[in-house]
């Protein structure tokens, strides 16, 4: 039978080539390729074995005949080989391979399948054939803009991205652009369409500078949000006030995007007051802001856009209808005073929907992560006993293994119990109708550490009035600043100081400013520090790290109607601002 | 010989699944960080990529978009211990070959026969499923 014969052989030649049979190894292969013409296996085998031996011409010989021979989901066979050949032979012979690969595609002799997969595999390296490339040197010229325009619909339409994102690459890699500035912006706006936003941003840095125009500024911020990563425009741009300042709409639009997603609150305030003065006419404008504004749960700002937007479309009806009987004015009125009515239903039930949703999304997360950091323990006990198992079966064991097997499931245990205990202070606060200074509640904690920052040289200061009095358990509450304290000495690791200043406003705000001047935290983690299980540190070197510290204080302020975020602008270390609101139902419906 | 990568920051889950493979004859890189790992991926060829997704600096998934946006093609099998819907259905058109659990479900036999199911057909196990796909004709 075939089947067996081709088994018998496959074996046969992995036997010679293992042996170091080099010569015979690969004589085979021919031989059963001569027998086996359709077989991909064999053409396979001779190329990796004649790549190990450095016959390189010979594996690409091969390897091209193999390329015939594959099926259409196994392109990752030639993928495979094509990389190997590439680590280990010369570049001017990879060339030459390449010129090799090109001639298949141009005699046209790969299935459909294959040469779509060769294009993405090696994308711009195949300069594809010669109308491929006499199309991208035309493509450097303005002047053949609606031909390029043209071609580059079609592509799209008869999704060949590939060849688009060829093209793109193939501008990246020369050095002619100048001419070409609306070509270029056409291209990029296909492939932001795409979704291919790094070849778009690529583009965008090598094309588009200096940026002069409002469009491409807004094309990049708009670019990185779909992203979710600003790291380009920051990279690029100076987003300061001068930048608001000369903003347009459409800039102001994605701004407050971007000050949103960076926790930029001052900026993002002026941006949307800047949108609030365009607003003035604009109903469009306005519209935009009240969604804002519903996005960021601001209640009465949306309520006091929304009856500014009803006056607008009042007045623009007056403007319409100038002469019309006194009793549809009235009704109208009285339609408005129903829908502000119901209008201001709608907003109270989708603040408290968010509220819940942003619940139900702290739990998702903190489940999520809890699984998984239970999950990795787990994991390791499970993998241990069926390694050890594994060697059972095969009578590899030996007693020194189980004792280290022994071992390496009590230490998972050890995690697990440290990760519970790590979730009481959150779950158990003792002396609910208690209340405390939180000014002795801080002193508290630093002389409860006071050994350990003495052994780490860290000297610590708190200012603050000693009657401040908070309602609720002080030592829940003192949770706060051991956590941040804690992950200041990791920080610092020697030599340093922490300070706490402690204030308190007019209006009953309570403000804590808690700063160290360790390290610093690098700000593409600003966003994270405060999820639970997000960490840094070596998860598995027991004490901490497991990354609940900040998702506790976090946690711990949310039930003291307090808040906390850093200071993005302290360079010289860390500094994080809590604010808590002293006292209750002071604020106004 | 297969060469896989093993990229989990997690010394106490990569070793066996290291000694395993190295049992069956299959050499076994570690790399403990997304960075690392792509590293090592752009240093030397692989057949296989077994990938953890909560990694510390980079995140699997980071690594899965920036060894596809190089090599679409390389086999990537996905392993983690917890994920929605949503999370498998974003990995899989960024592109990988095979998804395993790990934590209360996790098996390292399944795991290392998957493995070695997906490795380049010279070996054993997927030599197999070569041969199956040629059959008498």
């Amino acid at each position: 039978m075939y089947f067996d014969e081709q088994r018998l052989l496959a074996d046969e030649i992995t036997t010679l080539r293992y042996a170091g049979r080099t010569d015979e190894a690969i004589a085979l292969c021919q031989k059963a390729e001569l027998r086996f013409p359709d077989n991909s296996f064999f053409p396979k085998l001779q190329g990796d074995i004649c790549r190990q031996n450095g016959r390189f011409p010979q594996a690409a010989q091969a390897y091209l005949n193999m390329l015939t021979l594959l099926r259409p989901h196994q392109f990752s066979i030639f993928a495979t080989a094509y990389r190997n050949l590439e680590k280990s032979a010369p570049a001017d012979f990879m060339r030459s391979f390449l010129e090799k690969i090109q001639d298949l595609l141009t005699k046209g002799l790969l299935s459909k399948e294959i040469e779509k997969d060769l294009y993405s595999f090696l994308g711009a390296q195949l300069v594809m054939d010669r109308d491929f490339l006499h199309f991208a040197e035309q493509a450097n010229d303005d002047c053949n803009i609606h031909l390029i325009q043209k071609k580059l619909e079609q592509w799209e339409s008869e999704q060949d991205i590939a060849k688009i994102e060829a093209l793109a690459a193939f501008k990246l890699g020369s050095g002619k652009t100048s001419q070409s500035k609306k070509i270029d912006s056409f291209l990029i706006q296909k492939l932001e369409k795409l979704g291919k936003y790094d070849l778009a941003l690529s583009m965008i840095e090598k094309t588009q500078k200096p940026y002069q125009n409002k469009l491409i500024l807004v094309e990049i911020l708009r670019i990185c949000r779909k992203k979710t990563d600003y790291s380009f425009a920051e990279k690029e741009l100076s987003i300061d006030e001068e930048f608001i300042d000369s903003s347009d709409f459409n800039l102001q639009y994605e701004l407050v995007y971007y000050f949103r997603a960076k926790d930029r609150g001052e900026e993002l305030e002026k941006t949307l007051r800047r949108m609030r003065g365009d607003a003035v006419s604009s109903i469009p404008i306005a519209r935009t802001l009240y969604n804002f504004y519903l996005s960021l749960n601001r209640f009465e700002d949306a309520q006091s856009i929304y009856e500014h937007i009803q006056q607008l479309e009042q007045s623009h009806a007056a403007g319409r209808v100038q002469r019309k009987k006194k009793s549809r004015t009235k009704s109208f009125l009285l339609k408005q005073l129903e829908s502000e009515q119901a209008v201001r239903q709608r907003m109270e039930d989708l603040v408290s929907d968010q509220e819940h949703n942003r619940r139900m999304i702290a739990l998702r997360d903190l489940l999520k992560g809890l699984s998984h950091e239970l999950g990795q323990p787990i994991t390791n006990i499970r993998y241990a006993v069926q390694f050890h198992r594994r060697k059972m079966r095969r009578n590899m064991d030996t007693p020194e293994d189980l004792e280290v097997l022994l071992s390496d499931i009590l230490l998972q245990t050890d995690r697990l119990g440290t990760l519970l205990s790590r979730f009481s202070p959150v779950v158990s606060p003792k002396n609910e109708s208690g209340e405390f200074s939180i000014t002795a509640c801080a002193a508290k904690v630093f002389d409860d550490l006071e050994t350990r920052l003495r052994e780490q040289n860290i000297s610590c200061q708190i200012d603050g009035p000693s009657d401040l009095i908070l309602p609720g358990d002080q030592v829940q509450f003192s949770q706060v600043f051991y956590n941040l304290i804690l992950n200041s000495m990791q920080a610092i690791e020697k030599d340093g100081h922490i300070d706490i200043a402690i204030s308190v406003s007019a209006h009953h705000m309570i403000t804590i400013t808690f700063t160290d001047n360790g390290p610093g935290i690098p700000e593409q983690n600003y966003q994270k520090i405060f999820e639970p299980f997000f960490s840094t540190k070596d998860p598995t070197s027991g004490n901490g790290g497991e990354g609940l510290g900040l998702y506790i204080v976090w946690n711990i302020l949310k039930m003291f109607n307090g808040t906390i975020r850093i200071d993005k602008d302290f360079q010289t270390g860390t500094r994080f601002i809590i604010q808590i609101q002293q006292s209750k139902g002071g604020t106004e419906r | 010989m297969s060469h896989v990568l093993i990229i989990e920051d997690e010394p106490a889950t990569a070793g066996p699944v290291k000694k395993s493979l190295e049992a069956d004859g299959i050499q076994a890189d570690v790399a403990g960080s997304g960075t690392a790992g792509l590293a090592l991926f752009r240093e030397k060829t692989y057949d296989l990529i077994l990938l953890d997704l909560k990694l510390p600096e980079l995140s699997g998934e980071e690594v899965l978009r920036a060894i596809r946006r190089e090599d679409p093609f390389i086999t990537v099998i996905v392993y983690t211990n917890y994920s929605d819907f949503a999370d498998i259905k974003r990995l899989t058109n960024i592109g990988i070959d095979g998804y395993i659990n790990k934590g209360p479900g996790a098996d390292l036999d399944e795991l290392i026969d998957v493995i070695e199911g997906k490795l380049a057909p010279i070996d054993g196990a997927a030599m197999d499923a070569l041969f199956k796909e040629f059959p008498n004709d």
